[in-house]
């Protein structure tokens, strides 16, 4: 029988720890809390769009592109879906740009706006119906 | 008798308005923000139909202190990274979209008083996606972040306004292909 070494997780969790890093002082701390903001939000959207019908997930990277594309669908978070792309990008800087980023630098976000933005998201994916034009 | 007193005399009054002196126009006296990195001046241009219509740098309204003018603000600037891989990931009808969008833009920030600087069009390919290609529009204010993130997000609003009433090869493509986010420089 085989071992399981992690269980299922519900992503909105790391919107939890994302909160607990970022009152911590260490860079290391905030950089992770700004990425785990932004796949709290990003996982979050997909599970709960696939549980309503809205997608078909297939969970690996392949996904970042359909949840992108399909929060922007006017029948699900229209126009506001695209946070979820500057959440992206956001997350895409701190992570992987390890120099100093200010406040001057032209798509730099503060980790504040990252977990408000986050957690705006999940808000309104969970308040979403189930998809009406699926076929159950 | 000298003939011409004689017309004089007799031709009737065709007006009771009695013409003085015309003045010498004067510009009136108002702070016009002025960027010499933008080109931009302020440049007043006199049509029959209307009073007086002004060009001005966006973000100055002065239609409050002078009724009757109306404020057009001129071409936003935009920058286009790579025009031609941008044309062709987005296709004629896309093209067509983008310019609406941009036009929008324009619009919105005259309307809105926005102070908004440029719109950069850059061509994104995704670091971590395969084959993920769109278009982000990045709205560059002369603002903070936070007032930036304001602008962007109550033009939400406009922008689903307008996707509802793009036909859906339109809305397909404005959802998979264009994206937003804001710039500042402060």
């Amino acid at each position: 029988m085989s071992e399981q070494l992690y269980e299922a997780l519900n992503p909105k969790t790391y919107l939890e720890l994302a909160t607990e890093l970022s009152s911590k002082t260490q860079a290391a701390a905030k950089r992770t809390a700004a990425d785990r903001a932004y796949y709290a939000a990003f996982l979050s959207s997909r599970d709960l769009l696939a549980t309503k019908g809205y997608i078909m997930p297939y969970y690996d990277a392949k996904d970042h592109e359909d949840v992108a594309e399909k929060l922007k669908d006017r029948n699900v978070l229209g126009a506001f879906g695209n946070e979820e792309n500057r959440l992206r990008r956001a997350r895409n800087l701190i992570t992987y740009d390890t120099r100093d980023i200010s406040s001057a630098k032209q798509h730099a976000c503060s980790l504040k706006w990252m977990l408000e933005t986050a957690r705006t998201i999940i808000e309104r994916v969970e308040a979403l119906p189930p998809n009406p034009q699926t076929r159950r | 008798m000298n003939s011409s007193s004689i017309l004089t005399e007799e031709k009737p009054p065709t007006s009771s308005v009695e013409l003085e002196e015309i003045q010498p126009y004067r510009m009136p006296r108002m702070p016009i923000w002025y960027s010499p990195d933008l080109g931009r001046t302020a440049i007043p241009v006199l049509a029959p139909e209307v009073n007086i219509v002004f060009v001005t740098a966006s973000g100055i309204d002065i239609s409050a202190f002078y009724p009757g003018i109306i404020v057009l603000a001129p071409k936003t600037q935009v920058l286009f990274q790579n025009r031609a891989s941008t044309e062709t990931l987005l296709g004629d009808k896309g093209k067509r979209l983008l310019e609406r969008l941009i036009s929008l833009i324009e619009d919105t920030s005259c309307e809105k008083n926005w102070p908004l600087i440029r719109v950069e069009v850059n061509c994104i390919k995704d670091v971590e996606v395969r084959d993920w290609q769109y278009i982000l529009l990045i709205l560059v204010f002369d603002s903070d972040f936070d007032s930036a993130d304001k602008y962007l997000r109550d033009f939400y609003k406009i922008l689903n306004l307008l996707t509802d009433t793009l036909d859906k090869e339109e809305q397909d493509i404005f959802r998979r292909m264009l994206y937003f986010d804001v710039g500042t420089t402060l």
